[in-house]
């Protein structure tokens, strides 16, 4: 039987046919039995196939896969000396205890040295920017979807948080203000170096993922980087207007214009 | 599935929040345990299946292109995953479907048995053919999501999937497993 006919058959079986092709595959049916017959049969294994349905995973599987995984995998968190520990108890497990334990030692001192708090002499008190214009490509979508301004983005087109050596728990209040609805989400991202040491203190109203507020109050607590990304919730141009205040003190305002 | 969700899951996951990485195997365990069934057509092989698939998606999460789409990603290590396990010599012996799995599998239209007929054609299909197949029909996939899952082109996608529909129709008709 021809190629594109058998081709016809298959997408008219799964429903991806135009309206033109199925018209032409029904014509084709009353015209010629054995496509027909051809078109009967796998309909019917197509049927066969379906028939086998869905099997409902075992309930134990979710709590089983997590069990197994190492949850600090990819813990930012992780203690530096934990990791320098591990790393020695292997060494000097597998073959060199006493040069092992040379090395542990030293680099405990090197690491004691480089985390010291007198070593932390701030570049910055508080440096804040935002740069570039938010661009129709990036927020000018349709009413009510989402759209997601990746890591790349984010470096030319959206606001930037950079917080070097603050001191630690210091709060940061991002107000943001539109006329058009926006849904600011904030996630962590441990490679967009821009974004440092944030941690969301969470109201109860704010859901794990997504704040949907005006107004974020941000924790620095020295150990998450988090991306700050807008969402415009409706079609056409707009204005945002972003305020950053750190330790009660607004230090920078800016209004960043979305293009039509 | 929300492609943006998940991407989002995906960089809570690599900041070290395991409860968003239990949130995508929520969201995908369901798809991953029925393409494994279906490849391995044992309860117990599929289960383990499940389980070393997101293993395997949690130690390479930081290799995840973002680029693309998460979905395609995770059924593609499915399958690299459930094709090796197959091949390995020492996994459980008795392939053939076991009856609690076809228990819950019967529909209106199939008996325990032609139930277990099916799932035995379908394990008579080479590799090639069943991932294919068991993409369409267990993971819902479309041609074009198939072709970039396994990274081959629509037609020989559609090519494949008929072959395999074929050598299926003529294992039902001769098991009358359908009659036309």
């Amino acid at each position: 039987m021809d190629e594109k006919i058998i081709n016809l058959l298959q997408q008219e079986i799964d429903g991806t046919n135009s309206a033109a092709e199925s018209r032409y595959v029904k014509k084709l049916c009353l015209r010629d039995p054995e496509v027909a017959r051809r078109y009967k049969e796998l309909e019917l294994t197509s049927r066969a196939l379906e028939g086998l349905g869905y099997i409902e995973p075992p309930l134990s599987l979710e709590t089983d896969i997590l069990r197994t995984i190492d949850p600090e995998k990819y813990s930012i968190k992780k203690n530096p000396v934990r990791i320098v520990f591990d790393w020695l108890n292997k060494f000097s497990r597998e073959r060199y205890p006493v040069p092992a334990f040379a090395a542990g030692l030293i680099a405990g001192a090197v690491i004691l040295f480089l985390v010291h708090p007198d070593r932390k002499t701030p570049r910055h008190t508080d440096y804040t920017q935002f740069q570039g214009t938010l661009s129709q490509k990036n927020l000018s979508q349709a009413a009510g979807e989402r759209h997601i301004i990746s890591a790349g983005d984010l470096t030319d087109v959206c606001g930037q948080i950079e917080l070097q050596n603050t001191p630690r728990s210091a709060v940061i209040t991002i107000h943001i203000s539109s006329d058009a609805p926006v849904e600011i989400l904030l996630s962590p991202h441990k490679d967009h170096l821009q974004f440092k040491s944030m941690h969301v203190e969470k109201s109860d109203s704010s859901p794990d993922l997504s704040l949907r507020a005006n107004s974020i109050n941000l924790i620095h607590d020295g150990e998450q980087i988090y991306i700050v990304s807008f969402y415009k919730k409706a079609a056409g141009p707009s204005l945002l207007n972003c305020k950053i205040k750190r330790d009660n003190v607004l230090k920078w305002q800016k209004v960043l214009s979305i293009d039509p | 599935m929300n492609e943006a969700s998940d991407k989002m899951l995906v960089y809570k996951t690599l900041e070290g929040d395991t409860r968003a990485f239990g949130i995508l195997i929520k969201q995908y365990k369901g798809v991953v345990f029925n393409v494994a069934l279906r490849m391995s057509g044992n309860n117990e092989d599929a289960k383990d299946i499940a389980q070393l698939v997101f293993i395997r998606l949690y130690e390479k999460l930081e290799l995840y292109d973002t680029s693309k789409p998460f979905f395609s990603w995770v059924y593609r290590i499915a399958l690299n995953v459930t094709i090796n396990f197959l091949k390995n010599p020492h996994r459980r012996q008795g392939q053939e479907l076991d009856e609690n799995m076809a228990e819950n599998t019967v529909s209106n239209s199939h008996t325990i048995e032609s139930s277990m007929d099916i799932q035995n054609a379908i394990l008579t299909l080479s590799e090639d053919y069943r991932q294919v197949l068991v993409m369409k029909y267990y993971a819902g996939l479309s041609y074009e999501e198939i072709s970039k899952t396994i990274d081959l082109p629509v037609k020989t996608v559609k090519s494949r999937l008929f072959t395999a529909r074929q050598k299926l129709k003529d294992f039902f008709l001769k098991n009358g497993i359908i009659e036309v």
